[in-house]
């Protein structure tokens, strides 16, 4: 019996090591790339181990970060592009604005239509359409409404409110655009809290808002944290709705790595890298944070012990 | 469920006018509706109503504003329909999509199986598993645009796997490049298969469990009979959110593959973007992906019949 | 009474002779009457420093800094650039059109983005600061001129020569027995190629695999006969020239397709026959693939980019300095004469946006820009990326320096003989079907017959889809410029 478990254990181990491997291959090799020169990004045989093989360079994160003399791609006149300090702190602003206020919505409506059937029955499911769209479906109609819109907005206010390439333009879309996914998995996580508690809280005297306070809240609390992690990861990486609708004066970081092409020099590897490796690190940091309460968050209302 | 009719409230004496107009449940219900809707109906709805007027169209972009286009009817659609291209990448979507998601489900939940009980080096395993989830897709696009390349460092971890010298031309060869985008798919969103298995394998209650291996069931019985059929409302899950994630797909392959070699990786996105953006033809373009809604749409109410009807069923058996 | 008369011709005369004087802009050069046409707008809205924004192609981020900050020097109009990559802009211009920013004044991009600028509405004509500004031209080839019309009107200006060449290996040329063996075989010898044919046989006999003997040498590398672009969206720019040397037009008078005649077929097969000399992978490499292939020795011949060239003396890990040769195009026999054509498949192109606050103080950047004195800067400009095209640049010492006597000359000798690529609205849509069946064709999986017919049907389709009277027009003036010399059909 125990060497059977031993075997098992070997095997197990095996596998999930082979599978670690297969993960952290590419990147670690992306990791690699961001610290190599120009000549040893695409090379035959490839060039494996730092100081041995090749000489690590931070010549990649200086250029994308613009420190220092930066060699072939300075700038000097351009007033943006390779600016990785720009798409960061936009894609910082309007990810953390777009996906905070998504998750307030949407976990307000989840209750109300947990307690209270808001909207009917088939509600939740109606508002999964809208994630159902290609976003290409909309992205030129939304153009053309958000090149609209100022118009419209001079002939009612009297003032001229510009869309197009603005951050509340974006922000707004990514709320939209995300709060199905809010309210299916909050709506998951609300109907988990039995009534009960909350009759009792009122029962005792308790409002409405201090009953969701306070007995709800601490209770759905990693749900939160788990949709929130979800859809901050589904808008930071957005890319087509950013694409079409922003720059130059709003750039996020999916955007910005789509430039680091030329017809010439093709893909920038290097830079490329730096960036990915740059963009990766807080979603991962984030992810590990919460953790704990991703698996108990994702069982959507399964738990029943 | 019944609705929450609880006895009127007592409440706080001090209680300010807004307090009390909030506990008012008439109120309370719908106030969370008003935001919602409004930013969908202001955001979505116009934009919608303006791609099915466009559709209608017969726009370019060269030919003036929208406004000035000719009417077409239904000519738009009429032309996706007889459209190859628009089947091909119709059809190369759907496979792909089903190909992707099968990898997806099989690996997630075998990884899931070896990882849901707990031993020694299991929090190791379960935060390198989910990373992969977490990068953006358009960085998993490039970098594996990188790895892939003809002299790049796939081909020589195959050439020393496999001690020949494997020069499999990934992204320029027709039915490499379509394999290259599956794997980077899988590689990417096995992730998120993962952690759905592993929150229902965890989430499993286990008084069935516990009563059948009293009863004296062996291990594969107990899977076959018991946690599977308990899983399935899970696995809905997982096919449902993965397959219409996958039909959509856009960020990725178009940094891999651009929708190349020639039209290999084209997806419906990919197809629709180069109509609308390359070649200006707005109009086509709307109609053709208003026919993709329809079916879309088709596909989703059917998988959320079917996440029904389980959910159903599950409430069921566990109220038992 | 009559005296009012006369005042008001005496006043009217006054009129015409001063503003017909005001209509010319000073200037022994082009570029001073643009820099004098721009400080006379700024001084006529009453301001002595403007500021204009550019979309540019990120390749020129390096070099066109330097000339903007000259600009400002001179006129006090600061440019500023705003970059996208040369794929992104098609898109972004398109959406300007449609939501009307007013945030660009300039656009740059390649030729071929022309008409459906026009079109959509997005750029300016600019006769009318032309006929002022007196830029010069004359100096460009007819072919390449008619690029920078669109239905009779100006809208941009020639600036880069990005017409094709062949470059062959000099030093596998100079091999005394091969030159001799080939000889025997071909009856001619060995050099720049004459037609198509001939190019075929050269690719034919210069390639061999590692280890062969070749001729007095032992190669230590596989080497390809020849190399030419066969990945989408590069395959179809050179079958168009190799079609044009044909003799044969794209379209009839009536935009009847005539691609599918015998000479298309003929065009095709000849691309698809030459593939078997190129390496596997040519199918999917673009620029940044193929220049480090050629470069470091592993084929004979490449018909290709002109900047090819450059990169094979000066690139980092080039083993050609000093070995390669550019030649003319090749052609084919049309009635017993040859015909060489090259093409212009790029290209640099600026406009100016139509919902600019400023369009004429746009316009004369783009005069003093390309004019002849500060042309031939840029194109010497060793950051840059514009090539040379003008007649005389080949006395230039500075061009002569970058880019090599030998290689200036052929290439002015190519834009003699270089055509646009299909200058039509929507041209995307007839290339990208015609790119579309070609790699089928390339791939063997259809014929070449089948492929031109098919690409015919298309060109119908596309050619009611956006309005045959419209492009009947179109065609009918880009005929009549000569941007295709005699081809026929028309």
């Amino acid at each position: 019996m125990i060497r059977r478990r031993h075997v098992f254990a070997i095997v197990r181990h095996a596998l999930l090591l082979a599978w670690t491997l297969v993960v952290l291959f590419p990147i670690g090799w992306m990791v690699m790339t961001s610290f190599k020169d120009a000549g040893d990004w695409v090379s035959w045989p490839a060039r494996w181990v730092p100081f041995v093989d090749f000489e690590p360079t931070l010549m990649n994160y200086r250029q994308i970060f613009h420190f220092g003399d930066t060699g072939a791609l300075r700038r000097e006149q351009t007033e943006q592009a390779y600016n990785i300090w720009k798409a960061t702190f936009d894609s910082v602003v309007i990810v953390t604005v777009a996906s905070v206020v998504s998750l307030l919505l949407g976990s307000t409506l989840a209750y109300a239509i947990s307690r209270f059937r808001t909207g009917g029955p088939n509600y939740p499911y109606t508002v999964l359409t809208i994630r159902m769209l290609p976003p290409i479906v909309v992205a030129i109609p939304l153009l053309i409404y958000y090149a609209s819109l100022p118009e419209a907005f001079t002939w009612l206010l009297g003032r001229r409110v510009e869309f197009f390439d603005t951050y509340y333009g974006l922000t707004l879309l990514y709320i939209v655009t995300t709060l199905p996914y809010v309210i299916w998995m909050m709506l998951a996580f609300i109907d988990e809290v039995p009534r009960e508690l909350e009759h009792a809280a009122r029962l005792m005297g308790a409002s409405r808002l201090a009953t969701i306070r306070k007995v709800v809240f601490p209770l759905v609390a990693s749900g939160m944290a788990v949709t929130l992690l979800f859809v901050f990861i589904l808008n930071w990486s957005e890319f087509l709705l950013a694409l079409t609708l922003s720059q130059p004066k709003v750039l996020t970081l999916p955007v910005l790595l789509n430039k680091f092409q030329s017809a010439v020099e093709g893909r920038l590897y290097g830079p490329q890298a730096a960036i990915g490796t740059v963009v990766t690190i807080p979603v991962v940091v984030l992810g590990f944070l919460i953790q704990k309460h991703l698996v108990k968050g994702f069982s959507f209302g399964m738990i029943r012990r | 469920m019944a609705e929450s009719r609880g006895p009127a409230p007592a409440g706080p004496p001090s209680r300010s006018r807004l307090g009390r107009w909030l506990e008012r449940e008439r109120v309370f219900r719908i106030l969370p509706l008003i935001p919602v809707q409004a930013l969908v109906l202001a955001l979505l709805f116009v934009p919608m109503v303006l791609t099915v007027y466009i559709s209608l169209l017969r726009w370019r972009i060269t030919r003036g504003f929208w406004t000035e286009a000719p009417w077409g009817g239904v000519s738009n659609f009429l032309d996706a329909l007889t459209d190859e291209g628009f089947f091909d990448a119709v059809g190369r979507t759907f496979l792909f999509a089903g190909g992707a998601v099968v990898l997806e489900l099989a690996l997630g939940f075998g990884l899931a199986l070896l990882t849901y009980q707990s031993f020694r080096g299991r929090r190791f395993y379960f935060t390198v598993f989910l990373i992969p989830m977490m990068i953006i897709p358009v960085v998993v696009g490039y970098d594996f645009s990188m790895l892939l390349i003809d002299t790049g460092p796939l081909n020589a971890v195959l050439s020393a796997l496999t001690g020949l010298d494997v020069r499999v031309r990934w992204l320029s060869e027709y039915r490499a490049a379509q394999v290259a985008v599956i794997l980077a798919d899988v590689w990417q969103w096995t992730s998120l298969t993962f952690l759905i298995f592993v929150s229902g394998l965890a989430a499993l209650p286990r008084d069935p469990i516990k009563a059948a291996r009293v009863m004296g069931a062996t291990r594969w019985q107990v899977f076959r009979h018991v946690e599977l059929p308990l899983l399935k409302p899970v696995i809905v899950i997982a096919v449902v959110i993965r397959t219409m994630e996958a039909l959509k797909i856009f960020d990725m392959p178009m940094l891999l593959t651009q929708g190349g070699p020639g039209n290999a990786t084209e997806t419906i996105s990919i197809y629709l973007w180069r109509n609308a953006w390359i070649f200006n033809k707005i109009s086509y373009a709307a109609a053709s992906s208003l026919i993709l809604l329809v079916v879309f749409t088709v596909l989703i109410y059917l998988s959320i019949w079917l996440l029904r009807r389980e959910r159903r069923q599950l409430e069921a058996e566990t109220a038992r | 009474m009559r005296n009012l008369g006369i005042v008001w011709a005496l006043v009217l005369a006054v009129l015409a002779t001063g503003v017909a004087s005001a209509q010319q802009v000073p200037g022994n050069t082009v570029e001073e009457r643009a820099v004098n046409g721009a400080k006379a707008y700024l001084k006529k809205i009453g301001v002595d420093r403007l500021e204009q924004t550019m979309m540019m192609v990120s390749l020129f981020a390096k070099a066109q800094p330097k000339y903007l900050d000259e600009w400002e020097k001179l006129t006090g109009i600061r440019i500023k650039t705003i970059e996208y990559g040369y794929t992104e802009i098609p898109a972004k211009i398109m959406a300007d059109a449609v939501a009307k920013t007013g945030q660009y004044d300039i656009y740059n991009h390649q030729m071929y983005m022309l008409p459906d600028a026009v079109e959509a509405g997005a750029v300016v004509a600019l006769d009318d600061y032309a006929a002022r500004g007196k830029p010069y031209f004359d100096d460009i080839a007819k072919t390449l001129r008619s690029e920078m019309y669109y239905k009779g009107k100006l809208y941009t200006f020639f600036t880069d020569g990005d017409q094709t060449v062949l470059a062959l290996r000099q030093d596998l040329l100079d091999l005394p027995e091969a030159r001799k063996a080939f000889k025997a075989k071909f009856g001619w010898e060995p050099g720049c190629p004459d037609t198509w044919k001939q190019w075929e046989e050269l690719a034919s006999f210069y390639q061999g695999k590692k280890g062969d003997k070749f001729y007095g040498m032992v190669l230590d590398k596989d080497l390809y006969g020849a190399q030419e672009y066969r990945a989408r969206e590069f395959g179809y720019r050179w079958w168009q020239g190799r079609y044009i040397s044909k003799g044969k037009l794209f379209f009839d008078r009536n935009m009847k397709p005539l691609i599918d005649g015998p000479e298309g077929v003929e065009t095709t097969k000849e691309q698809v026959s030459l593939t078997k000399y190129m390496p596997k992978d040519i199918f999917g490499w673009g620029t940044p693939q193929n220049y480090p292939f050629f470069a470091q020795g592993n084929s004979f011949s490449i018909a290709t980019f002109p900047s090819l060239v450059g990169y094979s003396q000066n690139a980092q890990g080039t083993v050609l300095k000093g070995k390669v040769l550019s030649c003319i195009v090749p052609g084919s026999m049309v009635g017993g004469k040859l015909v060489r054509r090259s093409i212009q498949p790029a290209g640099t192109n600026y406009m100016v946006s139509k919902f600019s606050k400023h369009p004429e103080a746009a316009y004369w950047f783009l005069q003093w820009f390309t004019g002849p004195e500060v042309g031939n800067r840029t194109v010497a400009d060793r950051d840059g990326f514009w090539e040379p095209f003008r007649v005389g640049q080949d006395k230039d010492k500075n061009i002569v320096a970058r880019f090599g006597e030998q290689f200036v000359k052929v290439t002015l000798e190519n834009a003699k003989i270089a055509v646009p690529m299909i200058p039509l609205q929507g041209n995307r849509e007839y290339l990208d079907a015609l790119d579309v069946a070609l790699q089928e064709a390339y791939h063997g999986r259809i014929s070449a017959e089948e492929a031109m017919k098919r690409t015919a049907r298309q060109w119908e389709k596309i050619t009611d889809d956006i309005g045959r009277k419209k492009q009947v027009e179109a065609w009918k003036y880009v005929v009549e410029s000569g941007a295709y010399f005699d081809a026929a059909g028309y």
